[in-house]
């Protein structure tokens, strides 16, 4: 059967009709896998068993008159969501034969609809990079440009969307991490507000950050996908639970602060000319003022590390992962370069005569950013800009230089540290995949959601 | 230039180790990363409140009983005794 370009609606109406079976369609997926895998890379374990036993499980809700939206779809997980019985890794030695004892809430909640899993995807280790080249067992090619990193850290979940080598499939999002790649696989990511989405059984990152969300082939499916995994949950107390109201506005705030020098020109020509496009679509423009842009980046790389050092402070090889010969040499030997660097920042800003001036002074300037927002939105519906300043980089190109990789995410992070829901939508270009990125306010993603539609039908 | 020994310190406090061919290569970058994140000292922010985290926590309280009790956590433990999670002495006696 032919599978390029289904989305969850078109295989949900197939399944629904009878066209094909969950088993069918999950076959065409391994398959398609096989087929495609070993060129791109974007699975750390493939869940065959798993997944066939899934498919005939679904098949049977279907044919009982259970079916949900995505009952029998296939889709993979970003490989730091646990899943009960199978391998989490999050691309790190450390974890390398960890077998997850429980299922992660989204995972949970997925699997009740009668979801199938195909498997998990690669990731920069412990979701710390923009580009997959920090996995400690491979790097994930752009299927868009095999020469080209799919950026990341949810590499492997957006090269397998854009490959077809699942229909959506599931990423974290702590400072860009699910809509950059998106962006450099042209497809569709959304990190949905602080609070929406459960984190429990997802391996935790920078946890005042840390988002769940989905990576689709479009704006429909990403909201289908929501729809499914947002809520309240015990286990996770920071979710909230929001009714949205219906509204009907239709205004884009540009702001001037996202249009200055390190924006790629072409990135550039296609943000404009999709403000023009929106214009057209009957959208209000309005240029808004972001002034403590410039900040957020130093912001972040001060609060991303600090509390990753406390979550990472778990892996000591005692209770899970590696155990060679203590604390300390477990974790010299099986963290990569990159995590070693994170938790030694983050310790170093913590510590005694540093707190104050970093990490204290970045929850200040977070409030300043927060601020920025509140008030753009005093006069807007949603915020447009590039998602990346760049196109997808080459492998290797921003290697040296740890800065130049930290400056791809100079638009995403800012948006996770004032809770914001964001989502990029592919640019419509034949050339290498540009992301529009657009912002919404706290808890108004079905707003956010409908405008992004408009662009993206 | 943040000092070897200062790296080494650090290291100690995040529990690792960092040998001699990884030293010059953690000093630069750290240093680089320091010097962009100063960035922030040239905003005055005596009179902002800081914000630690988006949404105002509140404590959950629940009964102290255990659910969802999973075997397979303790299978995980690199060694187990009698569903105790078993490890190296840590404390003795002085004598």
């Amino acid at each position: 059967m032919k599978i390029e370009n289904l989305t969850i609606e078109s295989a949900h109406k197939g399944l629904k009709n009878g066209d094909f079976t969950s088993v069918e369609l999950t076959n065409a997926y391994l398959q398609k896998i096989e087929e495609k895998d070993g060129e791109i890379k974007a699975f750390v374990t493939v869940t065959k068993d798993l997944a066939l036993r899934q498919a005939k499980e679904a098949d049977e809700m279907i044919k009982r008159g259970e079916m949900t939206m995505l009952t029998g779809i296939p889709c993979a997980f970003k490989d730091n969501y646990l899943i009960e019985g199978e391998k989490c890794t999050a691309s790190s030695r450390f974890l390398e034969n960890y077998i997850a004892p429980y299922n992660a809430t989204v995972v949970e909640k997925l699997k009740k609809q009668g979801a199938v899993f195909l498997g998990k995807t690669n990731l920069d280790e412990f979701a710390m990079g923009s580009s997959c080249e920090k996995s400690a067992f491979f790097k994930t090619k752009n299927p868009k440009d095999l020469e080209r990193v799919p950026g990341g850290s949810s590499g492997g979940s957006a090269a397998a969307v854009s490959s077809d080598m699942c229909i959506y499939a599931l990423g974290s999002d702590t400072g860009g991490s699910i809509r950059q790649p998106a962006s450099f696989c042209g497809v569709v990511g959304f990190k949905p507000t602080y609070g929406t989405v459960s984190r429990n059984g997802i391996i935790a990152f920078a946890s005042s950050l840390d988002q769940a969300g989905p990576i689709t082939k479009n704006v429909t499916d990403a909201q289908i996908v929501f729809e499914a995994i947002r809520g309240r949950d015990e286990y996770d107390s920071t979710t909230v639970e929001h009714a949205e109201e219906e509204s009907n506005s239709f205004k884009i705030g540009v702001p001037k602060e996202y249009f200055v020098d390190g924006l790629d020109k072409e990135v550039e020509k296609s943000i404009r000319e999709a403000i023009e496009q929106y214009k057209k679509m009957g959208a209000e423009i309005v240029d808004i003022s972001l002034p403590h842009t410039e900040y957020a980046l130093a912001c972040y790389y001060i609060i991303a590390p600090a509390e990753a050092s406390a979550n990472l402070a778990r892996f000591d090889g005692l209770r899970y992962g590696q155990n060679v010969d203590g604390i300390i040499s477990n974790r010299t030997k099986y963290f990569g370069s990159e995590v070693k660097k994170r938790i030694m920042l983050g310790t170093y800003t913590l510590s005694s005569g540093y707190y104050d001036a970093f990490y204290k002074k970045a929850l200040k300037v977070r409030t300043l950013i927060k601020n920025d927002f509140d008030e753009a939105f005093k006069k807007v519906d949603v915020i447009l800009g590039p998602t990346s300043p760049c196109l997808p980089f080459k492998i290797g190109e921003k290697q040296e230089d740890p800065m130049a990789m930290y400056l791809s995410d100079i638009y995403t992070v800012s948006v996770n540290l004032a809770g914001l829901p964001a989502i990029s939508i592919p640019f419509k270009t034949e050339g290498l995949p540009i992301g529009i990125h657009l912002i919404g306010q706290s808890f108004r993603e079905k707003e956010l959601l409908k405008i992004a539609n408009n662009y993206d039908r | 230039m943040i000092s070897s020994e200062e790296i080494k310190n650090i290291a100690k406090l995040s529990y690792l180790e960092i040998n001699d061919d990884e030293m010059e290569e953690i000093r630069n970058s750290f240093s680089s990363i320091l010097e962009y994140i100063k960035k922030l000292q040239e905003l005055d922010t005596d009179d902002i409140e800081a914000t630690p985290s988006i949404i105002e926590l509140e404590s959950v309280m629940r009964e102290d009983i255990a659910k969802d009790n999973n075997g397979d956590l303790i299978n995980a433990f690199s060694r187990s005794k009698n569903n105790y999670l078993e490890v190296k002495k840590i404390l003795y006696n002085e004598d």
